[in-house]
């Protein structure tokens, strides 16, 4: 029994092993690649010996427009993210603080908000940012990705909500302070920590989105996601320079997710496993 | 006044994120069906044709690629999500009570991070691509010959799949594995007591009692392959031919490539009420619960 079941914890370890490179890998090459000559990468069989370039690097944020992409990437999901949680907080509180006549109303509109294809809502409001001259416009992309990401929130802040204790405001309001004062001095100090997974992944999925940047922005609010999805449409790449901004698209979002790694499997978790 | 003002400030709290969305997605709804019932290229006028576009897409000419497109979504959606809960399930049993699960979790999070077309470029130019992919080259080892991938009608569907499972079977694990974790012990230890089979606990004692998790995890994943998006356009455009056209890429080129916003009208009321079933369903299964 003892050398059977030894057996299977050797298979089971090699499965497991093979599992986390089969994960690991894609983005293992892609950083391998990243620092070869673009002649090398096209080369067949590939060379694993070969003196490391950081010219990819360099020509990626220097000899070409990628630096603004980043930037816009960057205003986007900020401007995305901040928007969001100004909607969503008080939203939020408002909708499962309280029992009202729609609210049922009010939750299932936010679930089905939460299943609409973006590509839908993408069509009308292109030709309303069409005829109102705001294509082209940080502004169009953050309104357009706050609509997509905002139902996820208010759904994500509310079961923590349902966490915090009601007696804390009471409490306060007794003592004098308003609603709003309560809401203000107490309720968003307690949820602050439950906050910042919810940032995060609003901040990854809007800097990851491709649809609404690729419809809306032109040549000044081009995002990284559109940069690299017209570089694959050039005849000639540079794909030394297209694997360094590949790179530089995910290194941020990466360090992002392992410094705050126990956090955002929270913020994925929450959705599923609040109820 | 203040009396009805005070009663009612919970509106005042969420009526702003209310209206927000309210514009944000009632609005392109009423747009989608009324535009759905004209002709209209952009650049030209709309003229009026009543339920033509509808009768086009389910019968007329758009049936074929409509139909097909159909076929493709359903192939791609259940079996991407089918591979997605199998494997990743069998990777949370698998990294079950292990002491090395901060690493390993942290492993399994790097693929859903990353930009999808990232994930896309990735795959499409650096392994699968047929003249200096890396899989060509490792299959080569086993005597296989060198296979076109993304660029092959039969092989682009599959491919597309293996990123797609690549990129979202860690968000299955996450969630399963934590789902296990928060399992009641008595259960099993009464089982195991009972003298039952590892396999007969997972299946008679854990799967049943996942089930909520398991469930809404389903629905989520098959919403979001609905979605797919990213990594079909930056890896194979929906082709080659139609090969990997899901209706989301069937409508995104409609509307943002043909410019025929009619039709994309009526495809964009058609996702809509995908989703509205979706809520449906899901509705149904939090009821159950």
């Amino acid at each position: 029994m003892p050398y059977s079941r030894k057996i299977s914890k050797i298979l089971k370890d090699l499965v497991l092993i093979m599992v986390l490179i089969f994960t690991l890998f894609p983005i293992l090459w892609t950083v391998t690649l990243s620092f070869k000559q673009s002649r090398d990468i096209v080369k067949y069989p590939p060379s694993f010996l070969f003196t490391p370039t950081f010219d990819n690097y360099v020509n990626a944020l220097y000899n070409s427009p990628f630096l603004s992409y980043f930037i816009n990437s960057g205003i986007i999901a900020l401007g995305s993210t901040f928007l969001v949680l100004l909607l969503a907080i008080p939203a939020a509180y408002g909708i499962y603080r309280f029992n009202f006549k729609l609210k049922s109303f009010v939750t299932v509109f936010i679930l089905f908000s939460r299943m609409v294809l973006p590509v839908a809502v993408a069509i009308p409001f292109f030709v309303v940012f069409k005829e109102l001259n705001l294509l082209n416009t940080h502004i169009s992309i953050i309104l357009m990705e706050t609509i997509m990401l905002l139902p996820l929130a208010i759904w994500l802040i509310g079961g923590y909500l349902v966490m915090v204790p009601k007696e804390f405001e009471e409490a306060a309001m007794i003592d004098g302070t308003t609603r709003f004062g309560a809401f203000l001095r107490i309720v968003i100090p307690i949820l602050i920590t439950s906050l910042i997974p919810i940032s995060i992944l609003t901040f990854i999925f809007s800097w990851n989105d491709l649809l609404f940047p690729l419809i809306l922005s032109g040549p000044q609010t081009k995002t990284l996601t559109v940069g690299i999805l017209n570089y694959i449409g050039y005849e000639s790449v540079d794909w030394g320079a297209l694997c360094a901004t590949v790179m530089i698209a995910s290194v941020p979002i990466i360090i992002l997710a392992v410094i705050v790694q126990k956090q955002l499997i929270k913020g994925f978790s929450a959705e599923v496993l609040k109820g | 006044m203040i009396k009805v003002l005070k009663k009612s400030s919970h509106i005042i709290f969420f009526l702003p994120a209310l209206i927000f969305l309210f514009v944000g997605i009632a609005y392109p709804i009423v747009w989608s069906i009324n535009n759905s019932f004209y002709q209209w290229i952009i650049g030209g006028n709309p003229i009026f044709v009543g339920l033509k576009n509808y009768y086009d897409i389910f019968f007329g000419i758009l049936s074929k690629d409509f139909w097909y497109s159909v076929y493709i979504t359903v192939i791609l959606t259940l079996l991407t999500v089918a591979l997605q809960l199998t494997i990743g399930m069998g990777i949370a049993l698998l990294i079950y009570d292990r002491t090395q699960n901060k690493i390993i979790r942290s492993i399994f999070l790097l693929p859903m991070v990353i930009p999808p077309v990232v994930s896309g470029t990735i795959w499409g130019n650096f392994i699968y691509n047929p003249s200096y992919g890396i899989l060509n080259y490792v299959l080569s080892f086993f005597g296989v010959a060198p296979q076109l991938w993304t660029y092959s009608s039969q092989q682009a569907l599959p491919s597309v799949i293996v990123i797609l499972v690549w990129q979202w079977t860690p968000f299955v694990v996450l969630l399963l594995s934590a789902g296990l974790e928060s399992l009641p012990k008595a259960p099993m230890e009464a089982a195991v007591i009972d003298g039952a089979s590892s396999w007969q606990i997972f299946w008679y004692v854990k799967v049943p009692l996942l089930k909520p998790v398991i469930l809404a995890v389903t629905v989520l994943r098959l919403m979001d392959t609905l979605r797919a998006f990213d990594i079909i356009i930056s890896t194979t455009l929906g082709g080659p031919g139609r090969a990997t056209e899901i209706l989301n890429i069937m409508t995104y080129l409609t509307a943002f490539v043909h410019f025929n916003m009619g039709v994309a009208s009526a495809l964009g009321t058609i996702l809509f009420t995908i989703s509205l079933a979706a809520v449906i369903i899901m509705l149904y299964i939090l009821r159950e619960r």
